[in-house]
């Protein structure tokens, strides 16, 4: 079996819809539009390594446990961007910086500056960086609510992002806390293995409704 | 084995805790979003209905003071120029001396063109008439007038018009010195033996005037040789409407045209 059929193979639902978001957001920034800050660029370094990088990983390494952590914590830096960029307030600008540096420090201190060679998950940076993000979400939605002035949501990535994210968070929150159990009981494993598979697809579509709601 | 179902136990609990929190916070905020945007779009109905109402006040103000201005014209100038127009009739009864004759003979004309024209801009300024049936009566007493006047044979016709539409002042005033005009030059050049004027109001108003076994003209010569026509197409233009000149045979046809529609949301004047 060469590279490229491994590729194929591997092609989960998520990776598609991936996929389907660069083009959208190709062609959208061919003609000029606008969505979130280096949204372009963060989806098309998240495809090239879950698409292509990852199956390169799992072939010659036989597991994808550093790229499949080095795409959480790109992720969720990227998440910390977005909300940074979105609130304009000094006070909230301040919280996301602190909360941003603590998640780098707690991270770099968790993984002893060696990802690499990691044999297994560190799930604590993951929850505190996407439990920070949990939070920006909810008070995006209060702002959204009650703070902000009123304006329609439909044509809002921020929003498509935001339900992709706490759809993701929430379905996949339980199997990240307790990975270690899960590793012992292979049945169980293999389900929630399953299941992670298709809480992606969630994030996926936010990526994607993010995406089609570039504008002038 | 008890401690393995406790962890699956323990693990689904987590598992439905969750997505039950998420879904109560989801609909909470989809709730609140609505309340929000309904409370939102009420607001701005307010806002479009009290902008509404302000400028049909401002609107009537004005109104209102186009009428007193009109009235006060009507009560003050006009009786005072009536009364140097008689005036002048009674010296011009009584006297023998032709300079002064001459003199006050002047006098009349003046007063009598004076109260004329005011006539003209109290009726343009009076906001009772700022409808069909306030232009189409005053310019049929004003054409059967003038050309009886000339000893010319005409027919008015205007019959297919809703009287109460709406045409604000201004433009009442000048659909009035276009037709002015165009029957002026009509009794001046045209050499007619029947002048025929039809009006037509639908969503824009046509006064069509017809010249029959005129010499008739061309538009683009006339056009060059003084400001008369020149003038009447730049008010056509002014107040957005637009005049079109034909010529069939010996008869010469000018049709004025004019939208309606964009007066209709004045408020009715008080009778």
């Amino acid at each position: 079996m060469n590279f490229i059929e491994s590729i194929l193979l591997n092609l989960s639902i998520y990776d598609f819809i991936l996929i389907i978001t660069l083009v959208v957001l190709w062609h959208y920034k061919w003609k000029g539009y606008k969505s979130l800050p280096f949204f372009f660029e963060f989806i098309l370094s998240i495809t090239i390594l879950e698409v292509i990088v990852q199956v390169y990983w799992k072939v010659n390494f036989k597991t994808n446990l550093f790229i499949f952590t080095f795409i959480a914590m790109l992720s969720i830096g990227y998440y910390f961007y977005v909300y940074y960029d979105y609130f304009k307030s000094k006070k909230w600008s301040k919280i996301i910086r602190v909360a941003f540096l603590i998640w780098v420090i707690l991270s770099l201190y968790l993984y002893n500056f060696d990802l690499y060679n990691r044999t297994n998950f560190e799930p604590l940076p993951y929850f505190f960086g996407i439990s920070v993000v949990a939070i920006l979400i909810f008070k995006y939605g209060y702002n959204l609510v009650f703070i902000d002035e009123f304006r329609e949501i439909t044509k809002d990535p921020v929003l498509y992002i935001s339900l992709g994210i706490i759809l993701f968070y929430v379905s996949s929150f339980t199997h990240m806390l307790f990975i270690n159990e899960l590793l012992t009981g292979y049945t169980l494993d293999q389900k929630f293995s399953d299941l992670i598979t298709y809480t992606n697809i969630f994030i996926s579509l936010g990526y994607l409704g993010a995406a089609l709601c570039s504008k002038k | 084995m008890f401690e393995e179902v406790e962890n699956v136990y323990r693990i689904m609990v987590s598992l439905m805790l969750m997505p039950l929190m998420l879904f109560i916070i989801l609909v909470w905020f989809i709730f609140s979003y609505q309340k929000r945007k309904f409370l939102y779009e009420n607001e701005k109905k307010d806002a479009i209905l009290r902008e509404q109402s302000l400028k049909l006040q401002n609107q009537e103000a004005i109104e209102h003071e186009r009428n007193r201005i009109a009235s006060e014209m009507h009560d003050e100038l006009g009786s005072g120029l009536t009364i140097i127009q008689y005036l002048s009739d009674a010296i011009i009864s009584k006297t023998d001396d032709p300079v002064i004759l001459e003199d006050v003979t002047k006098i009349a004309g003046y007063s009598g063109v004076l109260v004329r024209n005011m006539s003209e801009i109290i009726w343009a300024m009076n906001s009772r008439f700022d409808n069909l049936d306030g232009l189409i009566g005053y310019l049929r007493r004003y054409i059967v007038e003038y050309l009886e006047d000339n000893k010319m044979d005409h027919s008015f016709v205007a019959d297919n018009f809703d009287p109460k539409t709406i045409i604000s002042g201004e433009k009442r005033r000048n659909l009035y010195l276009v037709v002015k005009e165009l029957l002026h030059n009509s009794i001046k050049y045209a050499n007619a033996s029947k002048i025929i004027i039809e009006i037509e109001a639908h969503s824009e108003i046509v006064i069509k005037i017809i010249e029959k076994n005129g010499i008739g003209f061309d538009p683009q010569i006339k056009k060059g040789d003084g400001n008369g026509l020149f003038n009447i197409e730049n008010r056509m233009l002014r107040i957005g409407g637009q005049i079109m000149y034909s010529k069939d045979n010996g008869d010469m046809a000018m049709s004025i045209c004019l939208p309606l529609n964009t007066d209709n949301f004045q408020i009715k004047p008080k009778q």
